[in-house]
């Protein structure tokens, strides 16, 4: 589909009276493809979504996207291709998509480079991606359900010291489940790490207690605040003190020095491409961080349920210092992060 | 006795017990390398596949054992039964199979619709329908079905060839 | 979130309001549901941007309609030509065709249609009364118990194959190990997936399901020259009268109609569990609670109705975690989820109290497209029972095509058309050799399930075995498991006993004669 949400007034019966073949009608409307031959970009985006379709990426990939497009004057198509903790995305987009500038992915930088360090796929970064627009910074957090018996992060310490705790992750090779692992390390206890595939079901998990705690990025814990309480986040200081009752870092708690955890969604393109084209990748980047500032996005953003403090937008140079520095912390923890003997 | 009883014990006696072998065997090959590369994983990355591999085995090893035990009784022979014997309708199957493998090679390039309409036109063939108006009343009807709910309404990515690209600024749809 | 007669009312004469848009939600369901490799999923990830234009309350009735109608729908190429539309039809391929064969291709359409529409609206309903309860249903079935629900279905393969145990099981491991294929669930890491990047996600259902069934199906049946002789169905003219006829079988069994449906609706539940599992359970349980357990897989109406009506069942489940803790189900909720979430609504327990309309509208929108479903459809049966009439010359081709292209559509590969083929073949010299493809495909659904439940138990177990055995509600499972691997043995052996004494009866009879 060619046109965008955001264009159309609310369908109604009157609408809609042309039958579903209006769809196909509305389909053909951008007509404008013939308009603008020769200026970037020159037809909508195809974005590859390296996780499942209804998970927090694709939430935060269309509520950018609603600002964005205008900028850009394009739409863009989503496809998702979950799996194998992102790599079957990624390297469908550097193999099979065409380096032109019109083919993106919108990817987790942190898990997905952990994934790239462990499982050594057959794609290079950044020599043949890059990314350029980060959207966010959502800092991993552990998180109990409400009426869990632990209070907070101290409690969870002092039991996991007397006996490895089950905890609900998302993936093994994610910044979470680093900070678990790290956490055993600096205090003497241990964390048995139950990974669920995705946020969703790690929620449910942590919900039904078959898990003990639960170690995943805060922003989407915090969309559920009716059911779990936030009890430490990996990070130097909580940007989200005042709704997560004053949860304490962990490293102010126990006096440790674990390096920032954190997972950052951002915008990613063919390296190729970026610098063959400079002036059309500074575009994308430069109408990439008006989007972000935008009140459309923080308005969209602020509708999924997430809180407006974790956007911050990354160019190009931030990003690549913060992948390749996941992809160091990854190879010290390589060991229990793979399958491979 | 009539023909076709004493056909049918014949048949019975000479149980086409080769063909009976070649899902185990698939099986067995598939298991094998399954076993063999996943050896150098953690317990948990293959267990399940052990347990179920080796099960798999034995259970095979079980169904040879049967088929040994009838071909000394000579109730069977390793023949293939059907699936070995040249029919008409084997050699229609297997031109089918010919032209599916061309239909997905070439999709890419011919496009849903247009490859649609030479699949249905080619496997009309060889199932021996020769009216003209058949053969290509029901390839256009359903390539354009195809074309029209799929590609233009619903907007499916289908692959895209001359048709669809050619026909995109009259219509639009999943391009 | 109790019961509220008059809120409730107002709900559905106002979902009444927006039959204009489940009317056609419906047909198209319909026909995306019969085509294997459309599923709503795929469907409503297409229509996005549509539905993101319109209001709330209409974009939900058009999701929820196509999602319910898309389950109706695969029930109809299962029955007609052996080929099922979606993975939860697979299970109804086993009764449904054979009654084809047998001529009686309406009455199983009609039956397919008043079990999947009576399913759907008995637990639409039941779904809004027992909301709270069904959302903490959902917290008790833990990785723990689905092994317990995974071992149901594994049960069935043995069951189904029952005229060669050893080849059947030889069929359901080799799925099995098939459905092993692809990343492990605890690492990531990829397993025998030939190198196909494809295959890391393990093996997808749309072309195993497409190949093991109607491809397979096509090939054996161009030997014909129709899928049913023409003789068998055109000694039933009076055809309104197998619509009737289905009908009163329908209603013959209402029982089974309503109790499978809420086995459909429990596994809906559950995230991550769904249609075609539902199914499958829902077949083996009505097998084993019937007294004719030998007329499965023959053409028997309740080995129609059961997984008919739990693949319905699913519908309203699914919908359960989404709207009471925010959390999807299943991939269809998901996308439902996006437009809730992109319409700015925050899901949970405090949607029933905000926005009644939209927490329960969901639900009432559901019923309203099952009472439309069954007035557009049922009148159908008798000319789509006309298929089976169609000649194969022109028919084979067409599930060919169609199907190999439907294989594409899911994941957009060009990789899963060739690998429907490659299924197809398997699936054909499985037919020709007896070796069960239901085995085969029961072992693809079930295997990835199974491992991933399993390793996640056996972690939490921390290496205790027993977990598996440490709560009531998965020990009740596990003694069902054991009742229906031990029921039909022991009337397996009265059956022997009173053959035995007839045998003994005879010859003293005879005796006694001659004397």
């Amino acid at each position: 589909m060619t046109y965008s949400p955001t264009q159309s007034p609310l369908v109604t019966r009157r609408a809609f009276c042309g039958g579903l073949a209006a769809a196909g009608m509305m389909a053909a409307l951008p007509v404008s493809r013939a308009f603008a031959q020769g200026t970037y970009p020159e037809r909508n985006f195809r974005v590859i979504i390296p996780t499942g379709q209804g998970g927090g990426a694709e939430r935060l990939a269309r509520a950018f996207d609603d600002a964005w497009s205008k900028l850009l004057k394009r739409q863009f198509e989503y496809t998702f291709h979950p799996g194998a903790a992102g790599q079957i995305g990624y390297e469908l987009f550097v193999k099979q998509r065409e380096a032109d500038g019109h083919n993106l992915l919108f990817g987790n930088m942190g898990p997905e480079m952990i994934m790239y360090a462990v499982q050594k796929p057959n794609y290079r970064f950044p020599e043949d991606f890059i990314y350029f627009g980060r959207t966010d910074i959502d800092d991993s957090c552990v998180f109990v359900r409400n009426d869990s018996p632990y209070k907070d992060i101290k409690s969870v310490v002092e039991a996991a010291k007397k006996k490895p705790l089950n905890v609900a992750v998302s993936r093994i090779p994610h910044p979470a489940s680093i900070g678990m692992l790290a956490l055993g390390e600096a205090t003497g206890s241990s964390y048995n790490l139950i990974p669920y595939g995705g946020g969703n079901p790690t929620y449910v998990a942590v919900m039904n207690g078959e898990a003990d705690i639960g170690a995943l990025p805060i922003t989407g814990v915090l969309s559920l605040t009716s059911q779990f309480k936030v009890l430490g986040v990996f990070n130097k200081e909580n940007i989200f003190a005042g709704i997560t009752e004053n949860a304490p870092t962990i490293n102010s708690a126990f006096g440790s020095s674990i390096p920032d955890l954190y997972s950052s969604r951002a915008w990613a393109i063919h390296a190729k491409w970026a610098d063959a084209h400079p002036e059309n990748f500074a575009l994308l980047q430069s109408t990439a961080e008006q989007a972000h500032a935008s009140a459309e996005f923080r308005d969209g953003f602020v509708k999924t349920g997430a809180p407006v403090e974790s956007l911050k937008f990354g160019d190009r140079q931030v990003c690549t210092d913060y992948a390749n520095a996941m992809v160091e912390l990854a190879k010290r923890y390589e060991p229990v992060l793979s399958a491979q003997r | 006795m009539s023909e076709d009883a004493s056909r049918a014990l014949r048949e019975r006696r000479n149980a086409r017990l080769g063909a009976d072998l070649i899902i185990p065997v698939l099986a067995t090959g598939f298991t094998l390398y399954y076993l063999i590369t996943s050896s150098n994983l953690v317990w948990e990355a293959r267990a399940n596949g052990t347990v179920v591999g080796v099960t798999l085995l034995t259970l095979i090893a079980i169904q040879v054992a049967r088929v040994v035990i009838q071909l000394r009784r000579s109730t069977g022979s390793l023949g293939f039964g059907d699936l070995g014997r040249w029919t008409p309708a084997q050699a229609q199957r297997l031109m089918l199979i010919a032209t599916l493998i061309v239909f997905v090679i070439t999709i890419p390039w011919l496009g849903t619709t247009l490859g649609l309409f030479a699949v249905m036109l080619a496997a009309m063939w060889i199932l021996g329908v020769r009216a003209p108006s058949t053969l290509l009343g029901v390839a256009l009807g359903v390539s354009t079905t195809v074309y029209l709910l799929f590609i233009v309404t619903l907007g499916a990515r289908f692959p895209a060839g001359p048709i669809e690209n050619g026909l995109a600024p009259l219509f639009g749809g999943g391009l | 979130m109790g019961w509220d007669s008059a809120l409730f009312l107002s709900l559905f004469t106002d979902s009444l309001m927006l039959i204009w848009i489940v009317v056609p939600a419906v047909l198209l369901g319909i026909v995306v549901g019969a085509i294997p490799g459309f599923s709503a999923q795929n469907t409503l990830i297409i229509l996005l941007p549509l539905t993101l234009t319109m209001d709330i309350n209409v974009a939900l009735a058009f999701m929820v309609s196509l999602y319910c109608a898309t389950h109706l729908g695969g029930g109809i190429p299962a029955i007609l030509v052996n080929m099922p539309g979606t993975g939860g039809a697979a299970a109804t391929t086993l009764d449904g065709y054979q009654m084809t064969l047998k001529g009686k291709a309406q009455q199983a359409l009609v039956l397919c249609f008043v079990a999947s529409t009576v399913g759907g609206l008995v637990t639409s309903l039941a779904t809004v009364a027992l909301l709270p309860y069904l959302a903490q249903l959902g917290l008790y079935l833990r990785s723990v118990e689905m092994v317990a629900v995974m071992v149901f279905g594994l049960v069935l393969i043995a069951a189904i194959a029952a005229d060669d145990p050893l080849k059947g099981i030889i069929a359901g491991f080799f799925g099995l190990m098939i459905g092993a294929i692809g990343t492990d669930h605890i690492y990531g890491t990829p397993r025998a997936a030939f190198g196909f990047l494809e295959l890391y996600d393990g093996v997808p259902l749309v072309p195993a399901l497409i190949g093991l069934f109607a491809i397979s199906e096509a090939f054996s049946m161009m030997e014909r020259s129709t899928v049913v002789p023409r003789s068998s169905v055109v000694d039933t003219k009076a055809q309104w009268a197998d619509t009737l006829d289905g009908l009163r079988l329908s209603l013959k069994y209402w029982w089974l109609t309503i109790w499978t449906s809420f086995v459909g609706l429990v596994i809906g539940v559950v995230p991550g569990a769904g249609a075609s599992i539902a199914s499958f359970v829902a077949y083996q349980q009505a097998r084993m609670f019937s007294k004719t357990p030998d007329e499965f897989g023959k053409g028997f109406a309740p080995g129609v109705v059961a997984p008919e009506s739990a693949n319905n069942g699913v519908t309203s489940g699914t919908l359960v975690p989404l709207m009471a803790i925010g959390v999807p189900g299943g991939s269809t909720a998901a996308v439902m989820m996006v437009v809730l979430q992109y319409h700015g609504i925050v899901l949970g327990p405090r949607l029933f109290i905000e926005s009644p309309n939209i927490a329960y509208g969901i639900f009432f929108s559901m019923t309203l497209s099952y009472i439309v479903m069954i007035f557009t459809i049922l009148p159908l049966a008798r000319y789509m029972s006309q298929v089976v009439l169609i000649p194969t010359r022109i028919l084979v081709p067409l599930i060919l095509s169609l199907t190999i292209v439907g294989a594409f559509a899911n994941r957009e590969y060009v990789f899963d058309m060739g690998l429907a083929l490659v299924f197809g073949v398997i699936g054909y010299i499985a037919r020709k050799t007896n070796y069960h493809v239901t085995a085969i495909l029961i072992g693809i659904i079930l295997g990835p399930l199974f491992e991933q439940y399993l390793l996640r138990s056996l972690r939490i177990g921390q290496g205790d075995l027993t977990i598996l055995f440490s709560s009531t509600t998965a020990n009740v499972l596990w003694g069902f498991v054991v009742l229906s691997v031990v029921l039909p043995w022991l009337r397996g052996k009265q059956q022997e006993r009173q053959q035995r004494n007839l045998q003994d009866r005879a010859p003293a009879a005879l005796t006694g004669d001659q004397a």
